[in-house]
């Protein structure tokens, strides 16, 4: 008889322990990113040509003068293939600044990708604020021969929240908003082609409040938009899913959660 | 006795002679046909490099040795240490357009539409690193956002349900005139 209490006693102490920590999850969607994701990846990709591509930035002064980027185009040996040219210059910013004004990170702004064409793509972050008002991009191509170039900005109060090259595609996505009041943005999404060219516009959408666009991925030429909400005062989010068509119409909707 | 072994010997020993000199010649005018490349010479480099054309000689053969000679020239100036660039060279793809570029890349229309330059491209072999390189080092004036109307007003808005009503609250950002679209 006592045995039997204790196991019954037992057995309900997991239930109960099991619904309390179900109920008190917190399911946060993963979908949010650092401002250039790319910008502290190691400037160095390897292409389907099995050729590397770096980036030398060119500092002297002990760290303090930047004086522009190489690109150099390596054999999976270590031949030197190419070298870019011409070289990048210096006025593309090296390092972002915190907040309180301190420089963060000591490299150039610059971002690359390795297309799978044998090109190789630079996109510049221009200045030293996290949301830069100008952005660029240089295509240079299996022989280190500059065979792009383009800038776009600076465009009213939009700005240049996040930029990085899709990983499937190489295209730049470059996501500008304009700040509308405390936490409220308008959005605006470009995808650009390794020739520089604006291939898809998606927005502006918004504001919303208390809604966080994270993440924008591509999915052939349509972009793919992933909200998560409510931005602020609970642990528990959904996730909404946009899919917009290259010229700029949502073609599908998915929510789910808040669970 | 000794001269009818003596007699054999000699013929044999000169046929070998003559062998010999004979192979040496045939040897020699191969050698002399050859552009001989520096051991030191990446042999990947070697193979990448194209011959030089432009649209208007596009048919014609290209040199083998000048060709080689290039090959050697470039790979001697990617033999420095400092990570420098070096001279753009022009390689050319058979539709003329030079490597790596792409025909119809660029929707113009749309830039058009848009108001803003199309980027530049190399399409015809030419050099273009200084204006790229003036492009990006030139201050530019603020412009309004290209397709968006710059008169919008701009209010908070409650969060669409399904795409119909997303699109109807993006219509507050179209231009009076058409809006640009890509397709």
């Amino acid at each position: 008889m006592k045995r039997s209490a204790t196991r019954v006693f037992l057995s309900v102490a997991a239930i109960v322990c099991f619904c309390s920590h179900s109920a008190n999850a917190q399911m946060t969607p993963q979908i949010t990113q650092f401002f250039y994701p790319d910008l502290l990846d190691a400037k160095l990709k390897v292409g389907k040509d099995g050729n590397t591509r770096l980036i030398w930035d060119l500092v002297s002064n002990q760290g303090t003068n930047y004086t522009g980027s190489v690109l150099w185009i390596l054999s999976p040996g270590g031949t030197l293939l190419a070298t870019g040219s011409p070289n990048i210059p210096a006025n593309v910013g090296f390092g972002k600044n915190s907040e309180a004004g301190k420089s963060v990170f000591n490299v150039s702004n610059t971002i690359l990708y390795a297309q799978a064409s044998g090109n190789t793509t630079v996109a510049f972050l221009f200045g030293q604020t996290n949301d830069c008002p100008e952005i660029g991009l240089w295509t240079y191509n299996s022989a280190g021969k500059l065979i792009v170039s383009v800038t776009y900005g600076p465009f009213g109060s939009f700005v240049v929240h996040e930029a990085y090259f899709d990983q499937l595609t190489g295209r730049l996505i470059v996501k500008w908003r304009q700040q509308n009041g405390t936490n409220l943005f308008t959005h605006l999404v470009w995808g650009v082609n390794e020739m520089g060219a604006i291939e898809s516009i998606a927005g502006p959408f918004g504001p919303f409040p208390n809604i966080e666009l994270g993440k924008v991925n591509l999915s052939g030429k349509n972009q793919l938009w992933y909200w998560m909400f409510p931005k602020n005062g609970t642990p528990h989010h959904g996730i909404n899913i946009w899919e917009i068509a290259p010229n700029d119409v949502i073609i599908s909707m998915a929510t789910y959660g808040p669970f | 006795m000794f001269e009818s072994y003596l007699r054999p010997l000699l013929l044999l020993l000169a046929g070998a002679v003559v062998a010999l000199l004979i192979q040496w010649g045939i040897s020699n005018r191969s050698q002399n046909s050859q552009v001989v490349v520096p051991a030191s010479t990446p042999v990947l480099t070697l193979q990448r490099v194209e011959p030089v054309s432009t649209p208007n000689q596009s048919n014609d053969t290209p040199d083998p040795r000048e060709t080689v000679l290039r090959a050697v020239q470039k790979a001697k100036s990617q033999l420095s240490n400092e990570p420098m660039a070096s001279p753009p060279t022009t390689s050319m793809q058979p539709d003329g357009l030079p490597l790596g570029v792409q025909r119809d890349a660029v929707n113009l229309e749309l830039y058009k539409r848009l108001g803003i330059p199309p980027p530049l491209i190399d399409y015809d072999g030419r050099d273009i690193g200084q204006e790229a390189t003036q492009m990006i080092q030139t201050h530019r004036e603020p412009m309004p956002f290209p397709g968006v109307n710059p008169n919008a007003s701009v209010n908070p808005m409650p969060f669409p349900q399904s795409p119909e009503e997303g699109n109807e609250q993006a219509k507050v950002y179209a231009l009076p005139s058409p809006s640009p679209s890509v397709q």
